[in-house]
Order: structure tokens, then C-alpha cells, then sequence
């Protein structure tokens, strides 16, 4: 009897510990979902990235200029294939997405070409130098927010573009250009911190051509 | 000062360039091709590139021809007058000086001025653009304003549309009508109109009006319209109290080019409300 006391006993306190251990398992999961809620709500009231707008503008217009520098080495027919094709890969980096559409000006109306295939055409231009420069005057408009949280802006600016065949110029235009810009937000986490970023990425460019003849 | 240049520059067009002079604008001689692109580059300076720029203008913000013209030519202000006036389109032999003044004193009320936000909702863009529909090409003209959320986010939307293939046909037969006792055959005359889509009107209430937008998006859930081009585009303002005025662009190689004001009306809110109507229409 005395044995069977003990099991009874045994079975309450295991039967407690068990309860126990529940308990804790589930006040911990408890916390940890709370824990996340908390830290997801945390998240969303993180404020939105402080934008500087001289930095914005900076950073846009290095990547226009950087577009252009990889648009010339595109072009150059000096350059290898493997050469061109880096370029067209460093300059597919520069947009938001291949889905980006550069729009060209010409006799038969406006086309429009995504990124990469407007690159690729350029391979197929027929210079031995090509040369582009921008001029120094660009118009960079106050950014807006889009309805997806991102912001957006646009730069005006203009482009010489002189074609060289013999050492000789063929072909020159002073081409204005509009420049979608995209300011977009992620997140950085340092030492456990999480921190708000922001960088500039390219989008649809609008072209209208001023042709001059050489 | 400024009232002088702008009689100027109304009456005799070759003083137009009087305003830019002051500004520190100097027309430069026809470069040669070593100064091509300094030429290009003050035009550029000077042309109203985006419509921001415009409305940067228009309200007198920090905007680049300021900073330009200080750069240069080291005037310390260009004032807000210079800017509006800046922003017509000098070469237009419709706009009239009075009107031009008026509206400048207006909006340059040293009591009330008047300055514009991208985000109002009174302004508009009207696209003109090229579709394909049942494999013709076809115009269609879209009216679109900024719409904003509440949390500061903004988009353009369809305000609305216009185009001859989303009418509905007036259809011109007689015999086309349910008569009044179709309700004794049980409606069978509603076959023959189902197949008589020419004369759909005729099977309609008086009080049908046509929803082009409704039916826009229909044909565009269903594929039916493919996008080619923008062949126009221009802006319509309806904010300023008595006025409506329009923006087109305008490529030219001068400095008074870009974005600028080629329509000026004085307008009460009926004609307002009439003008928006005219928007939808082919032709302006």
C-alpha cells in the first residue's frame, strides 16, 4: 500500500512536472511569438530612411555617368566581345530591374527596348572609337513615394555622343535624356543592429535625339 | 521694370530677348563647331526641362535656372515675375498681353500668392496615344491625375478616356425597337437584338450615357488593346481662381523651349467644368 502511495505520488508530482515543463515550453513559445510580433511591429515602425537629397542626387548622377562610361566601351568596336559584354553586364547592374526600357527616337516614331537588348544593339554599332560625354548642366527632380514605398525621381541631362571611323568623326549627336530614377530602401544589419539603407538604381530612359551633321 | 519688358515683349517679339538679357542670358552668335555645345548647354539651362521644373518655377523654389543665372552671371535674384514670365511660350501670337499681365498679378499677389502642388487634385495630363484595335491603329486620348494615399504615396491614374472605338453606334434603323408588346412572346425579340449590335442604342434607356472608361477597361482585361506610342502630351491647370491655363512641350533650340504655358483662358468654374469636357475631344 505504502508502494502504491508512493506511485500515486509519483504520478501526481510527474504528472505536475509534466504540466510544468508544458507550461514553460509554451510561455516560452508564447514570448518568442511575442517576441517576434514585437519585433516585426518594430520593424514596420522603424521610420523610412532618411534620404539626403544632395547625396540622392549625387548617387544618380554617378550612375548615369557610369552608364555612359559603359555604354562607350559597348560601343567601342576596339573592345573585345568579352570586354562588351562585362560592360553590358555592369550596365544591366545599374537598373532596377531588366525589365527597364530604353526608348529611342527615330524617323519611324519611338521603340522602345528592355535593357539588356537596347545594350546588345549597341554592340552592333558600327565605329572603331566611340566617344561620350555629359554635359555639365542636369536637372534632378524632388523625389516622390510610390505607392510601393520606393521613391522616384527623374534626371534631365544631355549626352554628346561622337562616332569615329579613321580617326575621323561620322557621326555626332548631343542626345537630352530622361532618366527614371528609383530610391530604394533595405535593410543592413550591423552587430545585431538593424539599419535602414538606401540606394539609387537607373529605370526607364526617355531619349530625345538632337542630330548634328558632321 | 518688368511691366516694360513685358509690354515689350508682347508688342514687338524681337525684344523678347531683353528679359534674358537682364537675367544675364546673352544670345550667343551661331557657334562654331568648338562652342556648339556651350550654346546647347545655356539652352539647356534655360529650356523647362520636366514639368517639376515648371512648377518649381511657377511657385519660385529652388529650382536650377536660379542657381544658373547666379553662377553666371552673378545676378543675386531673379524675381518671381521673371520666372512666370519665363514660362509662357513667347513665340505664341495667341496670347494676349492683358490677359498674360492679369494672370501674372494674380498669381504673384503680394497678399494671396498663388503656387501650385504636384500632388493637387484640379490638374491634368492628357495623353494622346497610339493603340491597336482590332488590328488597326487607332487614337486614343487618356486623361490622368496624380492620386494620392495617405500615407504620402502617390501614382497617375486614368481619369478618364476617349476614343471613336469605344462609342456607342447611333445606329440608323427605324425598325430597330422592341416593340411594346414583345413582353407577350416573352422578349423573343431580344434574339434579333443581341445580333443587331449596330443598333444596340435603339434597345437602350434614353438615359444611357456612354462609359468609355468602363469600357477601356474591359477591352484591356480582354486583350484587345495593345499600346504603341504617345503621340501628344500636355498638362491642363484648373487650380488658379479664374484660370485655366495649358503646358505642352515645346523642342526647340532656344533658350524660351521646354514645358511651357501655350494657352491662357480666363474661366468661371462652369467653364472650367466645360473645358475639361473639350479635353476628351480629338482636337483641342
Amino acid at each position: 500500500m505504502l508502494n502504491m502511495y508512493y506511485v500515486h505520488k509519483l504520478k501526481r508530482v510527474s504528472l505536475f512536472l509534466i504540466c510544468l515543463f508544458v507550461f514553460a515550453v509554451s510561455s516560452v513559445w508564447a514570448q518568442n511569438e511575442t517576441a517576434l510580433q514585437t519585433a516585426a511591429a518594430n520593424e514596420s515602425r522603424l521610420p523610412p530612411p532618411e534620404i539626403d537629397a544632395e547625396l540622392y542626387s549625387k548617387k544618380a548622377l554617378s550612375k548615369t555617368e557610369d552608364l555612359g562610361t559603359y555604354l562607350a566601351v559597348i560601343s567601342d568596336r576596339n573592345n573585345s566581345l568579352g570586354e562588351a559584354n562585362k560592360a553590358v553586364e555592369s550596365a544591366v547592374k545599374l537598373f532596377i530591374d531588366e525589365n527597364a526600357e530604353f526608348e529611342v527616337s527615330g524617323r519611324d516614331g519611338r521603340n522602345r527596348y528592355k535593357v539588356r537588348s537596347y545594350l546588345n544593339r549597341l554592340k552592333l554599332l558600327n565605329y572603331d572609337k566611340i566617344e561620350i560625354s555629359w554635359t555639365d548642366i542636369s536637372y534632378v527632380s524632388d523625389l516622390k513615394k510610390g505607392i510601393d514605398g520606393n521613391y522616384y525621381g527623374v534626371i534631365t541631362l544631355q549626352q554628346r555622343f561622337k562616332g569615329y571611323k579613321d580617326n575621323r568623326v561620322v557621326y555626332g549627336d548631343l542626345t537630352e535624356k530622361n532618366i527614371e530614377v528609383k530610391v530604394v530602401a533595405y535593410q543592413k544589419e550591423t552587430d545585431g543592429v538593424k539599419q535602414q539603407k538606401w540606394d539609387v538604381f537607373l529605370s526607364d530612359v526617355g531619349v530625345v535625339v538632337t542630330r548634328f551633321d558632321q | 521694370m518688368i511691366k516694360y519688358f513685358l509690354n515689350c515683349f508682347l508688342q514687338e517679339r524681337r525684344y523678347v530677348y531683353l528679359f534674358f538679357i537682364l537675367s544675364g542670358c546673352f544670345s550667343f552668335p551661331f557657334p562654331a563647331s568648338g562652342q556648339l555645345y556651350s550654346g546647347h548647354e545655356e539652352n539647356f539651362a534655360y529650356k523647362v526641362k520636366q514639368i517639376d521644373e515648371f512648377l518649381e518655377r511657377f511657385n519660385n523654389e529652388s529650382t536650377l535656372i536660379k542657381d544658373y543665372i547666379s553662377d553666371r552671371y552673378g545676378y543675386p535674384e531673379v524675381s518671381r515675375e521673371e520666372l512666370l514670365i519665363s514660362l509662357f511660350d513667347l513665340k505664341n501670337p495667341h496670347l494676349q498681353k492683358e490677359e498674360v499681365e492679369r494672370f501674372i498679378k494674380v498669381v504673384n499677389d503680394s497678399l494671396n500668392p498663388v503656387t501650385l502642388n504636384f500632388f493637387d487634385e484640379d490638374w491634368y495630363a492628357r495623353v494622346k496615344c497610339s493603340v491597336v484595335y482590332e488590328e488597326k491603329v487607332r487614337d486614343l486620348i487618356l486623361l490622368l491625375q496624380i492620386q494620392k494615399e495617405d500615407n504620402g504615396a502617390s501614382k497617375w491614374v486614368v481619369n478618364n478616356v476617349y476614343a471613336d472605338f469605344l462609342n456607342t453606334p447611333e445606329g440608323n434603323n427605324p425598325n430597330a425597337f422592341l416593340n411594346p408588346v414583345s413582353h407577350a412572346t416573352d422578349f423573343m425579340g431580344l434574339n434579333r437584338a443581341f445580333e443587331d449590335p449596330e443598333n444596340l442604342k435603339a434597345y437602350l434607356s434614353s438615359a444611357f450615357r456612354d462609359d468609355q472608361l468602363s469600357k477601356f477597361a474591359m477591352e484591356m482585361q480582354n486583350n484587345n488593346i495593345s499600346f504603341r506610342q504617345v503621340e501628344h502630351l500636355s498638362y491642363h491647370f484648373f487650380q488658379v481662381e479664374g484660370w485655366i491655363f495649358s503646358v505642352e512641350n515645346f523642342r526647340r533650340q532656344e533658350k524660351n523651349s521646354g514645358w511651357l504655358i501655350s494657352r491662357l483662358i480666363q474661366a468661371d468654374s462652369a467653364g472650367k467644368e466645360e473645358f475639361k469636357q473639350l479635353l476628351l475631344k480629338e482636337k483641342l
